[in-house]
């Protein structure tokens, strides 16, 4: 047993240590993660190592904190069904036992930059909670460890299920599930945003009795206990005590990824693809071009790719809630003016056509090969964005007016929609070009890769959202100050918002003209994933 | 400008070079693919034939040198030589999420031909490809050998004046593999140029009328095969030319008593 975890972790060592030397994509993506974890890790040490000095409800927090975070790394691994670099499935012919082969995967799943966020959070849970006897400080680590245990096995083993649904018979309830799981957390993290600050102490008091009888609400009990060693031992035990059963799903759920088919379309049944005349489905709707064939053909393979198609749901969900579920939460609807908030719809475009090269994986060759250049590649991206998100863009706000009754308020929103699908996909495809990253090859939906592609996507997603932001700004404080005035100044106003649309519409297509122009086989490259 | 150039072989190469890391994957190569030949690219794994393929088909940058076909240089002037050049690279990598009809329909559509002419085409290439059966289930479950016939028809659907082939057969049916190369052979007689890699000795002295031999990134022999063959076998003349590897009796030993 020993020597195959050994043997995987070193492996994964090694792998890292190669993304290391690799590409400059690979160094970037392994050094952002790096940072990222070092940077979440010191704000968690931060907040765990002072919360007893700035809360009266430290103890309560921390007993909802630990069963709040092994509850929201499981959705997220469900949601992201993050690939591990050594894929099961690689192992399957390997002579390993069921459980040499989950223990070990899950040995070296410790190696790599995450596990620096946990271990400084669990640094500054021991400091802020530190017991004031050996015997109190052994049960305190106890239980930490116990808690890193618990997310590790957990998450993996939420993945690992995910991961085998998604290639067999079920693959459609996994998929909605990976759906489900992102739109859990993402509505979790605003309403928790939105409340948190206001919760009184009795409130987290309430919590805690709730959650102290899950296994890691029993662990949280044995650190907030650590002085009194004999109680918390108590604890310890049963918060430690579903770990032996978590540890055998997890088994199970390994060998069952690993004996699941790893190519999309040879897991299950074959899909017909229902082609009809000459330029069937999709085809038909766009002009007769280049642009419009990589376009309809864009909209084509990512409403058929389950991975694509949860992507641009949750995008949506996303994008659309960031204006529209907050001022719910909040009660605002009322107001009839947050019709014009339907329109924004920016973040979803952003978020749906971030690594629009990324996706398309090593087969854009074809397309290459074909003749296609940079700029028809980039107008195509352009016009596929816009075309997915017009539809909700343009009922959005009607059914926002049929909420709030601003029914006049619908021509200014439209305006903004336009206006802010057009400049969306422009720095979308933008920083697709800047930055495209190989997807690993997986059927799981949101697959990211543990070496750091999820966070050089994050990135570009973030920088993207910054400079949308700064450009809309001005339109959106006009729109706001006319709002106040009249609705047809309002309308007049946001006509803005069509030419800064315009504007960057044009600069993101010209950048990412540009940067790929002469570099189309490079670009192919730089989105092959490594086998 | 999208004409092959009178005068010009079919594929030029100067100084063609490549390295991955410190490892020098073709070196300095120069070689001239007459119009109209059947040119069989022979050498041992790792010799550098698929990354001249890829360097040639503009899918691959190389370090220096250049390399010209039909008259167009492939990286200043692409999309000339990619519409005069059909390529069936290894690996395929092909769009997984749609099928071999539509691949086919996509790829006319992106290369100008004519709607009803595509239509033609692709029912004829599938229907020769045996593929009739699966041309409207999605890539992604075909077999390994599908896959490479679809590739087949894809890269000969817009009736290029080069055919840039890398292992074509391999994982083909017998069958299909007939149909392929008297599909083949047929271009050719028309006035095409193909250049395929391969290790079948035998599928090579039986179409190719031209072989270029590379070992270790650098070109060995080029020329007419009757040339190469000097009398003999051509698969004599390649050990000769590649060095035979000798197995010691003494070494591997450990083979000896399986299961023990």
């Amino acid at each position: 047993m020993s020597q195959s975890a050994w043997a995987l972790a070193r492996l994964k060592w090694a792998l890292l240590r190669a993304a290391v030397k690799g590409s400059t994509q690979q160094r970037i993506q392994i050094g952002l993660s790096f940072l990222l974890s070092v940077v979440f890790g010191l704000s968690a040490f931060g907040v765990l190592a002072t919360l007893d000095q700035r809360s009266a409800s430290a103890n309560q927090i921390l007993i909802v904190l630990l069963p709040a975070t092994v509850l929201a790394i499981g959705l997220l691994s469900s949601a992201a069904g993050v690939e591990s670099t050594i894929d099961a499935r690689h192992l399957a012919s390997e002579p390993l036992t069921r459980s040499q082969l989950g223990i070990g995967l899950l040995v070296s799943a410790i190696v790599g930059p995450p596990t620096l966020l946990a271990v400084l959070a669990a640094a500054g849970i021991a400091i802020g909670y530190s017991a004031n006897t050996p015997l109190g400080m052994m049960v305190l680590g106890c239980a930490i460890l116990g808690w890193l245990f618990t997310l590790l096995v957990f998450s993996r083993t939420m993945a690992n299920l995910l991961g085998a649904w998604t290639t067999g018979k079920y693959r459609q309830v996994a998929q909605s599930l990976a759906t489900l799981s992102a739109l859990s957390v993402w509505f979790i993290v605003q309403v928790l945003s939105r409340q948190l600050a206001s919760w009184t102490s009795q409130r987290w008091e309430q919590l805690a009795d709730i959650v102290r009888w899950t296994p890691p609400g029993q662990l949280g009990l044995a650190i907030v206990n650590a002085s009194e060693p004999s109680q918390a031992a108590v604890h310890l035990l049963l918060g430690l005590s579903w770990l032996p059963v978590l540890v055998w799903l997890n088994v199970l759920s390994t060998e069952r990824l690993a004996l699941s088919s790893p190519r999309p379309g040879s897991g299950g049944r074959k899909m017909r693809t229902g082609f009809n005349g000459l330029r069937s489905g999709v085809y038909a709707a766009f002009p007769q071009s280049d642009v419009g064939a990589i376009a309809a053909r864009t909209i084509r393979t990512k409403f058929r790719t389950p991975r694509q198609a949860v992507n641009t749901i949750t995008a949506l969900a996303i994008g659309a809630g960031i204006f529209v579920v907050g001022p719910l939460l909040d009660g605002e609807i009322g107001d009839p003016r947050t019709v014009m908030l339907g329109g924004l719809l920016f973040f979803a475009v952003l978020f749906d056509g971030n690594n629009s090269f990324g996706v398309d994986g090593p087969a854009l060759w074809i397309e290459i090969q074909a003749g296609v250049d940079a700029r028809v590649l980039a107008r195509a991206k352009v016009l596929s964005s816009i075309v997915v998100m017009a539809v909700p863009a343009a009922l959005l706000p009607l059914g926002l007016a049929a909420m709030s009754g601003g029914w006049k308020w619908l021509p200014a929103a439209w305006i903004l929609a336009a206006g802010s699908l057009m400049g969306a996909a422009g720095v979308s495809v933008g920083s697709a070009a800047l930055a495209p990253v190989a997807v690993p090859e997986s059927p799981n939906p949101l697959a990211a890769g543990d070496t750091g592609q999820g966070c050089a996507a994050g990135v570009m997603l973030s920088l993207g959202l910054l400079v949308l932001l700064v450009a809309a700004a001005p339109v959106g404080a006009a729109v706001l100050y006319a709002s106040s005035r009249s609705t047809l100044l309002t309308t007049a106003v946001s006509l803005l918002s069509l030419v800064i649309g315009l504007a960057l519409m044009w600069g993101g297509t010209a950048t990412a003209t540009k940067r790929l122009a002469g570099r189309e086989a490079d670009l192919v490259g730089h989105i092959t994933p490594a086998r | 400008m999208n004409q092959p150039v009178a005068g010009w072989p079919a594929i030029v190469a100067r100084g063609l070079s490549k390295k991955f890391g410190s490892r020098l994957a073709v070196r300095s190569l120069d070689v001239d693919i007459p119009v109209g030949s059947f040119c069989g690219l022979l050498g041992p794994n790792g010799s550098g034939k698929t990354t001249t393929l890829r360097m040639a088909a503009g899918l691959l940058r190389p370090d220096a040198g250049q390399v010209w076909v039909a008259g167009h240089e492939t990286w200043t002037d692409p999309v000339s030589v990619k519409k005069l050049l059909g390529v069936v690279p290894d690996p395929l990598n092909l769009f997984d999420r749609l099928s071999a009809r539509e691949l086919l329909q996509h790829l006319g559509e992106l290369r100008g031909i004519d709607r009803v002419e595509v239509a033609r085409r692709s029912e004829e290439l599938i229907s020769v490809m045996d593929l009739s059966n699966s041309a409207d289930e999605q890539i992604g479950g075909y077999s390994h050998g599908m896959r490479k016939k679809t590739a087949i028809a894809a890269a000969l659907l817009h009736r290029p004046a080069v055919l840039l082939l890398d292992e074509p057969f391999e994982g083909v049916d017998p069958v299909s593999a007939v149909a392929v190369r008297t599909m083949l052979d047929r271009y050719r007689a028309a006035g095409g140029t193909v250049v395929f890699s391969s290790h079948a000795m035998d599928l090579v002295d039986r179409m190719c009328d031209f072989v270029a031999v590379m070992a270790h990134g650098e070109l060995l022999a080029v020329g007419p095969i009757e040339q190469l063959r000097g009398g003999g076998r051509l698969e004599e003349a390649f050990i000769s030319m590649i060095g035979a590897s000798p197995v010691d009796p003494a070494s591997l030993s450990w083979l000896d008593n399986p299961n023990s």
